[in-house]
């Protein structure tokens, strides 16, 4: 079935740093395998489910500047994360809804002025071979993806449509006045509009926070950090005031995860991302609570970030609050769609 | 053997589990031993058993462990593993450590620092390498890239810093010495190790069923090769 479908999609233009991801590599830590998957899991969840995908199907992410994208057929997309503008024909597509464009469209990607990372699902299933379990992109270790490395001129993606397909739109062939159709609703914004203000992250504090000066303590609680334009995949690089921790000579790594805040010998401290190792050897003051996972991988090079301590069974609380709610909308957004095909 | 278990969490989605047990073999052991025993108990919502010399990590989902009580995710996977551990018995001294023997070619042509550490150790090449594969090792930890594992055990002669320039690319099965431990590069990494010698063994497969060739706890022997015998073996292997 797939040899007689032409790819659907051909880069035109890469972008900056253009991936295929998912919920990432589950299971393989122990042999030293990175996690991966997207940064903004929410945001991939809810693009998959405004085509109708399931949750974790694979997407297209994309860093800072959006690719630019020729379909060769009919299609449904969504995008939602960072606000990146996408046109066709110079007519920006709308952000966080189901949108049917038409063989034949090119899709134009931009900027972000808000956040860093991006998605774009579409309907179908994304035909990329799964690598330990996933289709993850892990442009470090070279695997998942297209041959493990970030999107360039000319790939193509192979997309096929489910046998019994319910794409939303079934019934729209044609386009109207717009070179795409879409709905009268959508999905807002998942993470919260960054102001002037810092953006707060919640941390649960980990044994050695417990351990160190108060002085480091009053510092670390007190600053606002700078993300750092080094900052990554692996990592979200912060600058600002320096924290002094005792660094322990020779100290065997340990485990470490999402969210987990280093502190190399320059004191500034480094935020662990999707890419991250699976063991690391500087000393972690703590971890970014799960529920501001999407504001601290969304904060751009130059934003300002300061953390509040929060504790494990807070962290837990509103955690499951916040996937409870996402559940919600993911439903309703299911309802609307098959409301769509009547 | 009664053993006692500390939980301590990491971040929401995570926790460390360390022991008070004098294990008379190593304290990776124990952890690769204790993971292995985790993982046979299938505990609803865990992703990732990770265990990494005197620690393991356990990566869960919370949303599996929502109960009707007070109690938070956290405290209610501690009470399944604290009871579930308690029972478990360990007879250290009967039981097996899986020993890998791994073939090392220590010519000085893949060998690439062993003549500069010679000269600064002040130990002929032949004494550096009866040093290395005389040892047997313990897999302390697996991680920095996938299959790498630090190898503890390594004599104190051979304890020696990392270089101080980098290489970009050290090229794969490269068997190295730094900062105590001994390690194998199972691809072409980047990387500040001390290369002594290269093995053709593989490491690490990005294949489902084959993954890594060490798990933490396994002991390690280093068996001297030829350099024809590694070229044989290499050609045959795709290195990338």
């Amino acid at each position: 079935m797939t040899a007689t479908q032409p790819p659907l999609i051909e880069i035109l233009n890469p972008g900056l740093l253009t991936t295929i991801q998912d919920k990432g590599r589950l299971g393989w830590q122990e042999q030293g395998v990175s996690v991966s998957g997207a940064a903004d899991l929410n945001s991939m969840m809810v693009a998959n489910s405004l085509v109708g995908n399931d949750g974790d199907a694979p997407v297209i992410e994309f860093v800072m500047l959006a690719p630019t994208l020729f379909f060769s057929r009919d299609c449904v997309i969504a995008f939602t994360g960072a606000d990146f503008s996408f046109t066709i024909d110079d007519v920006p597509l709308p952000h966080g809804r189901p949108i049917k464009i038409f063989a034949g469209s090119i899709l134009k990607g931009g900027r972000s002025y808000r956040g860093v990372y991006g998605y774009l699902s579409i309907y179908g299933v994304v035909c990329v071979d799964k690598v330990m379990g996933s289709v993850a992109t892990d442009t470090g270790n070279h695997f998942g993806g297209i041959a493990g490395r970030k999107f360039k001129t000319s790939d193509t993606i192979l997309v096929r449509e489910p046998s019994k397909s319910c794409a939303p739109f079934k019934n729209v062939k044609s386009r109207g006045l717009l070179p795409f159709v879409s709905t009268n609703w959508g999905v807002k914004d998942l993470f919260n509009v960054v102001t002037h203000e810092d953006t707060l992250l919640r941390f649960i504090p980990s044994k050695r926070w417990i351990d160190s000066a108060d002085r480091t303590r009053k510092t670390f609680l007190a600053s606002a950090y700078q993300v750092s334009s080094q900052s990554n995949r692996m990592g979200i690089r912060l600058t600002g005031e320096k924290i002094e921790i005792e660094q322990i000579k020779l100290q065997p790594s340990e485990p470490v995860v999402m969210g987990t805040i280093q502190i190399p010998p320059n004191g500034q401290p480094i935020v662990l991302s999707v890419d991250r190792q699976t063991i690391g050897g500087y000393p972690s003051i703590g971890v970014v609570a799960s529920i501001d996972r999407t504001k601290l991988v969304q904060a751009q090079p130059g934003d300002s970030l300061r953390f509040l301590k929060t504790s494990l069974a807070d962290a837990q609380e509103v955690l499951i609050r916040e996937r409870n709610a996402i559940k919600d909308l993911v439903r309703t957004i299911t309802n609307r769609l098959q409301e769509l095909n009547l | 053997m009664a053993i006692h278990f500390t939980y301590t969490p990491l971040g929401d989605r995570g926790l460390i589990i360390e022991t008070n047990c004098d294990y008379p073999k190593t304290h990776s052991s124990m952890s690769g031993l204790i993971a292995d025993k985790i993982r046979a108990l299938k505990v609803k919502g865990v992703t990732d058993v990770v265990p990494a010399f005197n620690k393991l990590a356990i990566h869960y989902d919370p949303m599996q462990w929502v109960s009707s009580s007070l109690r938070s995710p956290h405290d209610e996977i501690v009470k399944y593993l604290n009871q579930k551990l308690e029972s478990i018995e360990i007879d250290a001294e009967s039981h097996e450590l899986k020993m890998v023997h791994i073939p090392v070619c220590y010519d000085d042509e893949v060998g690439l620092d062993l003549l500069e550490l010679s000269s600064y150790l002040n130990t002929p090449t032949s004494d550096l390498i009866k040093l290395h594969c005389s040892n047997i090792y313990t897999v302390g930890a697996i991680g920095f890239a996938p299959g790498f594992a630090y190898l503890e055990g390594l004599d104190s002669l051979l304890s020696v810093s990392r270089r101080s320039e980098p290489r970009t690319r050290v090229p794969a099965g490269s068997v190295a010495i730094a900062g105590g431990y001994s390690g194998i590069y199972p691809s072409v990494l980047p990387g500040g190790w001390h290369i002594i010698g290269r093995s053709h063994a593989s490491l690490f497969e990005t294949k489902d069923s084959a993954g890594a060739l060490l798990s933490v706890g396994d002991q390690v022997r280093f068996n001297p090769i030829s350099i024809e015998e590694l070229n044989l073996h290499q050609s045959t292997r795709d290195y990338k």
